[in-house]
């Protein structure tokens, strides 16, 4: 049996072809150009948008332009040409990159360290390196689209592209957004043929030309629809996020429940760069036999070293040891009277055995739900309870003070505490020494703007320093638990603080600690859980009894206070936007008296880079503003860009009209016999020829042959073919067509030539009659 | 897949936006959306707007050649549709089966057509070609619109179908005539014929020639000078007049392979008996049920409309549908071994095709055929090798004792095995 290549084996008999024989559709589809154009500015526009890249737009866009120009117009005119185009374009490319060689290198180098290595300082021209690559994304997408015909892999590329480029600090403008969508929706629908070749299709189908109408229509629908729905997400973007979080965090808490990681107490080092999502499971029972009074923090996790995204606990042990050495303690030293025991409960101790008489210490006692006790949990001032010998079956217990109740008096203790006192004394001092350099180390590099900020805004006390700090952190983050994600090449604190201005607790508390440490405060990030005192409910026993779960967890920032030793600072703005900070010496009306005679000036410290001022509305103002100016632009760049546009195409003019004139004539060429003839009348009432005739009189051959000199006879058969397709029985198309778009041809040129210079022009190029 | 990568990329472009707190990027999540549930209806409106229907539906086929099938497409929307895709469904016979039971349910096969237009009507077209003969059906049964990102589609029954009449081709079998009994034994056969043609009958009328038409009846002094071929058109004999029975029972289930031999052979046969001035009665009995049928061709181009009856399975009756009654169908048993005057021959020697075979001769007016097909007929029939050929064709000659053709199985099936078919 015979086999076809499209049809496969024949069956029962019978084979069925189709689109065995189609001609290959002549003429450039404007559609093809203009969605090739779409797609290489979108890219370009792309790395244009990135941080410390800066490349001549002047060089670059129209290059571009006419390089995507060429190979649309070669491809489509010529495959011979196209191909020499495309070795040419090669060689030139081989001549550059091997003549540029270092300039080309350090250029591409950069654009990846910007990529990789977060936001630059200052800006470099990467010109070359912008060109060679707009070149080789065009020459790609024209292979894909035009060559190929395969229009998947792009569509994921650019996908890719501008999903992922976010996560390297790249936030992808309106235009790009839209000019890769356009480019998507538009090759989709012209490849969308293309993808199951093996099908069969019908014959005599101007499948281009439909294919280009239809990809018109859904760029243009894409356009429109960009536009209209902008405004409207502009507007309910956060109802929109929050409805994406919400989704997230429904899966969250289900695997979490599914695995049994929501009742695991976790306190860390890490500060989160994406969302956080609580489940509400409970994590901790902690009971007390007085209910507080205030917030009880529990301590899990005190940061010693910031790495960049996260704190690392180093423990006090090699600092306790130097301690001893250096207050010669080492011989007493065993398991019970370390230095390290005896700092634990120092303050405590002093506030118990004050000469006046203290309150009396509350008991906490603490026990996790899930029975593991690898991470244990302790408030300030406090000391450990009896039971912490055992397995803490039933948890264990502390003694505390609240930091209300500690009033400590270093020279008014109890005579029998005397001795112990000094001691105590002792190892504070030389606790606060070591802590002066153990607890003040930043890694600069790491926070190049952090550490700018506060190197040009000098405070001198602690209260100004935490004044500044409180009012760079409320007027320029806003508090949420769905902050969104972090750049993977961006530290979190510099981008939580000068980026996008939205975070939760770790990274106040983080951006805190780390900008005490630059005062040269000792400050330590802490984690765990914050218990507020309306969380404890009376039990039948008269003890009070929270049940915490991971809603409590938090994490603040500690100072050192001479009287209290680590005290917890609230940095994280409360539910209303307000400041809970404070602890002895420092308080809301301090911090406000402090606000308002300060002027610190955010503009010279670059704290957000195009952020103008800070108004009272605050973060959601300024991002509003800022998000508007960065999709849409400013005004100036608009305004170049519609001049640039205009020269552009004014340069291209005589270009563009010699192409519409070709693409006229092609699809005339293509009509039918009496579209050419209607055209032929049309040109000569232009040329003004034959004034009164339409075609139909007997002597109309004559009359043409007497004014144009082409052959009577010839436009005689016209007549008869253009009359026998419009009246006549059917008969070979293209025989007819043919021939008549030889005497049409004749004509024209004919009537061309008795026209004067400006006729010319309009007859040739403007109105294309040929 | 499409539907379902286009998707993905939706909640992914959604859920990034989302994360990275992106506008433009939640803009273009939100227009991909719109533009999944645009397509959506977009296919059902484009379908709504859209039929297709076959421009010509009945057609006239030789035997693999390549007929063009224009389709008339209306696309009655403003949009022009980038994609469609119609349902074939083509085999010989009839799909469905009749009222009457009759046809047996032939083997449709489904092909799927692709194509777009543009407003209005246009006009696509597709190619058939059938390797049997047989009488070709092809339905469109269905059309399927896509939206422009061909993410959906819409369906709607269509019922239109085109019937294809395949002949064979006009091969005829070169029959050899040979006279006996008259002292001329050893006369080239061109030349028996010539006198036999010439001296039996009177010459009737001229006409132009027609396909099927012997050479030797060509009116060549007349043909030069009109610059047409004329014929010259006897008076029919009685002896001239060969009486064909075809035994017809079981061609409808015998596959359209085996079927196709059939009528090759016979097409074959009748033009090859035309070729020597005869007229051929066939008789037949019609498996539609309505009894015996017969036909006279004179002319080849009766060939067609023989076959074309066969095909139906229905004959419109004929003015000498009375001398029906001589057929006898092999339902009446002994009909293929006891026909009048006939005894079941024996095919003739391959090995003596090249040369003139001598018969005894018996009976007045006695003529034996010799028969081959012209050329490689073996493969022209496009009959798988080993394949079994039930094709009981009797032809019969009166008062001939060894001239009587049995084309049964068996004595068809080696001659298929060596690659060529040969009488």
């Amino acid at each position: 049996m015979k086999k076809d290549g499209i049809m496969g084996a024949v069956r029962n008999g019978i084979e069925i072809r189709a689109g065995l024989e189609e001609p290959e559709e002549k003429g450039r589809p404007a559609a093809a150009l203009l969605f090739l154009e779409a797609g290489v500015f979108g890219v370009l526009f792309l790395l244009g948008s990135m941080k410390g890249v800066f490349f001549s737009e002047w060089a670059v866009y129209p290059v571009t332009a006419l390089l995507c120009w060429g190979i649309w117009f070669t491809y489509y005119g010529s495959r011979k040409a196209y191909l020499l185009l495309v070795l040419g374009a090669v060689a030139v490319y081989g001549v550059v990159v091997f003549g540029m060689e270092d300039t080309l290198g350090e250029q591409l180098r950069y654009l990846a360290g910007c990529v990789l290595g977060g936001s630059k300082e200052e800006p470099v021209d990467v010109t070359t390196a912008v060109l060679l690559l707009a070149a080789v994304f065009a020459f790609f997408t024209a292979m894909s689209e035009f060559l190929v015909r395969s229009h998947m892999l792009l569509y994921l590329l650019t996908t890719v592209l501008l999903l992922l480029t976010p996560l390297w600090g790249i936030r992808p403008g309106a235009e790009v957004v839209l000019l890769l969508a356009v480019f998507q929706a538009a090759f989709w629908v012209m490849q969308a043929d293309g993808l199951a070749p093996w099908r069969l299709s019908f014959e005599g189908v101007l499948r281009r030309q439909i294919m280009g109408k239809s990809s018109f229509a859904v760029g243009g629908a894409v356009t429109i629809l960009f536009v209209a729905v902008f405004p409207l997400v502009f507007l309910g973007a956060d109802r929109l996020f929050d409805g994406i979080y919400d989704a997230e965090s429904r899966i969250y808490q289900t695997i979490s429940h599914l695995t049994g990681r929501d009742a695991v107490p976790a306190a860390g080092g890490r500060v989160g760069r994406g969302n956080q999502y609580r489940t509400g499971t409970p994590q901790l029972e902690v009971e007390v036999d007085i209910k507080p009074s205030e917030a009880l923090y529990l301590s899990g996790f005190q940061g010693d070293e910031y790495t960049g995204g996260g704190w690392e606990s180093l423990g006090e042990g090699g600092l306790f040891e130097t301690l001893e050495e250096k207050l010669g303690w080492q011989m007493y030293s065993n398991g019970r009277f370390s230095a390290g025991n005896l700092y634990e409960s120092m303050y405590f101790m002093m506030n118990m055995n004050q000469e006046e008489e203290p309150p009396a210490c509350r008991n906490l006692k603490i026990r996790h739900m899930n029975g593991e006790y690898e991470n244990l949990y302790v408030p300030y001032y406090s000391q450990r309870g009896w039971g912490w010998g055992g397995s803490f079956a039933e948890g264990y217990l502390f003694w505390y003070y609240e930091q209300q109740e500690m009033k400590i008096a270093w020279e008014e203790v109890r005579e029998d505490f005397a001795v112990i006192r000094d001691w105590y004394r002792e190892l504070r001092e030389a606790y606060q020494e070591e802590i002066h350099i153990a607890y003040t180390r930043v890694p600069m590099q790491l926070l190049p703007r952090l550490t700018n900020l506060c190197s040009v805004n000098h405070c001198e006390s602690l209260e100004e320093i935490t004044a500044f700090i409180l009012y760079t952190l409320h007027e320029n983050a806003q508090y949420t638990m769905t902050p969104g994600w972090a750049p993977v090449n961006e530290d979190i604190v510099e981008y939580f603080l000068f980026e996008s201005g939205r975070g939760y607790c770790e990274h106040f508390a983080s951006a805190a600690a780390l900008m005490y440490r630059l005062y040269g405060i000792p400050a330590r990030y802490v984690s765990g859980y914050m218990v507020q005192p309306w969380a404890f409910v009376q039990q039948e026993t008269g003890s009070w009894k929270a049940v915490v779960t991971d809603r409590e967890a938090h994490a603040w920032v500690e100072i050192f206070l001479e009287d209290y030793g680590w005290t917890p600072v609230e940095v994280t703005p409360t539910a209303g936007g307000g400041s809970a900070a404070r602890y002895p010496g420092f308080h809301h009306s301090i911090f406000r008296k402090l606000v308002a005679e300060k002027d610190w000036n955010w503009e010279k410290t670059e704290l957000h880079s195009g952020m103008e001022g800070n108004s009272e509305a605050g973060w959601r103002m300024w991002e509003g503003l800022a998000d508007l100016r960065k999709d849409f632009g400013e005004a100036d760049k608009w305004l170049y860009a519609a001049a640039a546009c205009g020269l552009y195409t004014l340069c291209l003019c005589p270009v563009l009209l010699d192409y519409r004139r070709m693409r006229r004539l092609k699809r005339l060429e293509m009509g039918s016999c009496r579209t050419v003839f209607f055209r032929l009348l049309e040109m000569l009432r232009f040329a003004g020829c034959m004034p009164g005739y339409d075609g139909t009189e007997r002597d109309f051959a004559l009359k043409l042959e007497e004014t144009t000199g082409v052959s009577e006879k010839d436009i005689a058969w016209m007549q008869e073919r253009v009359s026998q397709a419009a009246y006549g029985p059917p008969c070979r198309r293209e025989e007819r067509e043919t021939g008549v778009w030889q005497v049409y041809l004749l004509v024209a040129e004919a009537v061309y030539r008795k026209l004067g210079w400006y006729k010319r022009f309009v007859f040739r190029y403007w109105k294309g009659f040929w | 897949m499409r539907k379902l990568i286009f998707l993905f990329v939706t909640l992914l472009t959604g859920y990034m936006a989302g994360v990275f707190r992106s506008v433009p990027l939640m803009v273009l999540a939100v227009l991909e959306a719109a533009l999944f549930v645009f397509s959506f209806f977009q296919a059902r409106y484009l379908q709504h707007g859209m039929c297709a229907e076959f421009v010509r539906h009945g057609e006239t086929l030789e035997k693999s050649a390549w007929l063009v099938c224009p389709v008339k497409i209306k696309n009655g929307r403003k949009l022009p549709v980038s994609r469609f895709q119609i349902r074939l469904r083509y085999g010989y016979g009839q799909e469905k089966e009749e009222s009457g039971g009759a046809r047996r349910k032939t083997k449709f096969r489904t092909k799927y057509i692709e194509g777009s237009c543009g407003c209005g009507e246009s006009m696509v077209q597709f190619e058939v070609c059938a390797h049997y003969c047989g009488l070709m059906t092809v339905r469109m049964n269905g059309l399927r619109v896509y939206d422009y990102l061909s993410l959906f589609s819409a369906f709607g029954r269509q019922e239109e179908q085109m019937e294809v009449a395949v002949y064979p081709g006009e091969r005829a079998l070169h029959l050899e005539r040979m006279i006996f009994g008259e002292g001329e034994e050893g006369r080239v056969p061109e030349q028996a014929s010539a006198r036999g043609g010439e001296t039996g009958s009177q010459v009737r009328q001229l006409r132009e020639y027609e396909t099927g038409d012997s050479s030797r009846c060509i009116h060549w002094n007349l043909s030069a000078r009109m610059g047409e071929l004329w014929v010259k058109e006897y008076e029919k004999e009685a002896d001239h007049c060969i009486r064909l029975f075809l035994e017809t029972e079981g061609l409808a289930e015998i596959g359209e392979a085996k079927a196709d031999a059939f009528y090759e052979l016979l097409s074959a046969l009748v033009l090859g008996l035309l070729q020597h001035g005869a007229s051929v009665r066939v008789y037949w009995q019609d498996a539609v049920g309505s009894g015996r049928r017969e036909m006279e061709i004179t002319r080849g181009s009766q060939r067609q409309e023989l076959l074309l009856a066969l095909y139906r399975g229905n004959l419109p009756q004929t003015e000498q549908a009375g001398t029906g009654e001589r057929f006898r169908g092999r339902e009446e048993g002994k009909g293929s071994r006891d026909l009048e005057g006939g005894n079941i021959g024996r095919r003739t020697h391959g090995s003596d095709k090249g040369k003139k075979s001598r018969y005894s001769e018996q009976g007045a007016g006695g003529r034996r055929f010799r028969g081959r097909e012209e050329g490689a007929a073996g493969a022209d029939l496009d009959i798988d090798k080993g394949n079994y050929l039930r094709l009981d064709i009797q032809l019969r000659l009166y008062r001939e004792e060894t001239l009587l053709y049995v084309f049964s199985a068996e004595a068809l099936e080696s001659q298929i095995e060596e690659g060529k078919f040969v009488l």
